[in-house]
């Protein structure tokens, strides 16, 4: 088995779409989000 | 006419908010790390470690063998991510000056290291190598209690009836989440006392870092002071923690070399970000809404990572957590709703 299909072998009964992917992007997202509020935060001061 | 007094309490609202805020962020972080934390097990070239550790010493002594290489290689990542987070917050100056002030701050981030790492993370492998995954996840829900009754008794934090509520609501959720998993694994056969240490480790781990990093954190900035925190701790499991395995016999370095693979360092960088910006929204939750709070609602994790597994690995929901995720959201509502002027002094 070689590494993309036993990564993807985890995601094969994923409920989202594209999951593999997605799982990604959504912590992109949040780690996005939590940056700028810990930067609004600073730029207070 | 600016009433001071009308100020002070919406400038107090804002920092119970944000205390919550931050808590919330570090359990939804907490709980899709759970994806790129499994998914790194299934691959090279953890698979061929493990393999190759429990044909000569057995499935638990590889599952902690392999786990203390992941951990290690977790920091890493994780200490990355955190410059990250630190550069964007133009805290690398502020960095070097806490590094220096060892004794009044920087002491206790290394003592954190200690028992955040080495007790709490190997202590959780061990729970799950020697008993099972759910339990090992039932006694880390413990820590609040831990943490929570640390800080009351050592700094004199308040914990007002309805947060100790709220924490005790989360962590009956979170037990009822994991319960089903934790009767059959006591029941598939013996459980060994190197597995209820390791629970325990897990448990007091925990609950002491945060106890342990709220006295630092009087003095020093908690994205500092975490990053500084993990910089000890990798220092732990490179310096200490993997030569000793090298000297036990074990293939760490072998296997340490061969994890330049593209999927493999994605997971690790994916671990890095989710670990680092939960761990560091952790630390910054606690001068805001004190120590049993902050962990209490971070005790979330629990919802969130069954969550992700269901989303994005496909995992079919059982009753309980239905249960036990009704349950935290409960819990969380009863902590929320707490007055903000109950929380005027932490301490």
């Amino acid at each position: 088995m070689t590494q993309m299909e036993a990564y993807t072998a985890f995601f094969g009964s994923s409920h989202v779409p594209a999951g593999e992917y997605v799982w990604m992007l959504v912590v992109l997202v949040i780690a996005f989000l939590a940056l700028w509020q810990a930067r609004t935060w600073v730029s207070k001061f | 006419m600016v009433d001071l007094q009308a100020l002070r309490q919406a400038e107090h609202g804002r920092r119970i908010r944000n205390g919550y805020m931050w808590a919330l962020f570090c359990a939804v972080l907490w709980g899709i790390w759970y994806i790129p934390g499994t998914v790194v097990w299934g691959l090279a070239p953890f698979v061929e470690m493990y393999t190759e550790v429990a044909s000569t010493s057995g499935d638990s002594m590889a599952l902690l063998v392999t786990a203390v290489l992941i951990t290690a290689l977790n920091a890493v990542t994780v200490v990355l991510a955190l410059f990250v987070w630190n550069g964007v917050l133009g805290n690398y100056g502020e960095m070097v000056r806490t590094a220096k002030s060892f004794q009044p701050c920087s002491k206790w981030f290394l003592f954190a290291s200690v028992f955040g790492g080495p007790v709490a993370i190997l202590g959780s492998f061990m729970a799950m190598g020697f008993v099972g995954g759910a339990f090992a996840a039932v006694a880390a829900l413990l820590y609040p209690v831990v943490g929570s009754a640390l800080a009351n008794v050592w700094h004199g934090e308040k914990i007002s009836k309805r947060a100790a509520m709220g924490i005790i609501v989360i962590i009956a959720g979170g037990i009822t989440i994991f319960g089903g998993g934790v009767i059959s694994e006591l029941q598939a056969g013996s459980v060994g006392w190197i597995g209820c240490v390791g629970g325990l480790m897990a448990a007091t781990g925990w609950g002491i870092e945060g106890a342990v990093a709220d006295k630092g954190l009087d003095v020093a900035n908690a994205d500092v002071g975490l990053h500084l925190r993990f910089i000890s701790e990798l220092a732990i499991w490179i310096i200490i923690a993997l030569p000793l395995l090298a000297i036990m016999g074990y293939p760490v370095f072998t296997y340490a070399f061969q994890v330049f693979q593209p999927l493999t360092i994605l997971m690790f960088i994916f671990a890095g970000i989710t670990f680092g910006f939960c761990y560091v929204s952790w630390y910054k939750s606690f001068p805001l809404i004190g120590v049993g709070r902050g962990q209490g609602i971070a005790n979330l994790y629990g919802m969130f990572a069954v969550i992700s597994t269901i989303l994005f690995f496909g995992d079919v929901p059982q009753w309980t957590v239905l249960v036990g995720g009704a349950l935290c959201i409960a819990g969380s509502f009863i902590m929320f709703s707490e007055e903000s002027l109950e929380l005027e002094t932490l301490r």
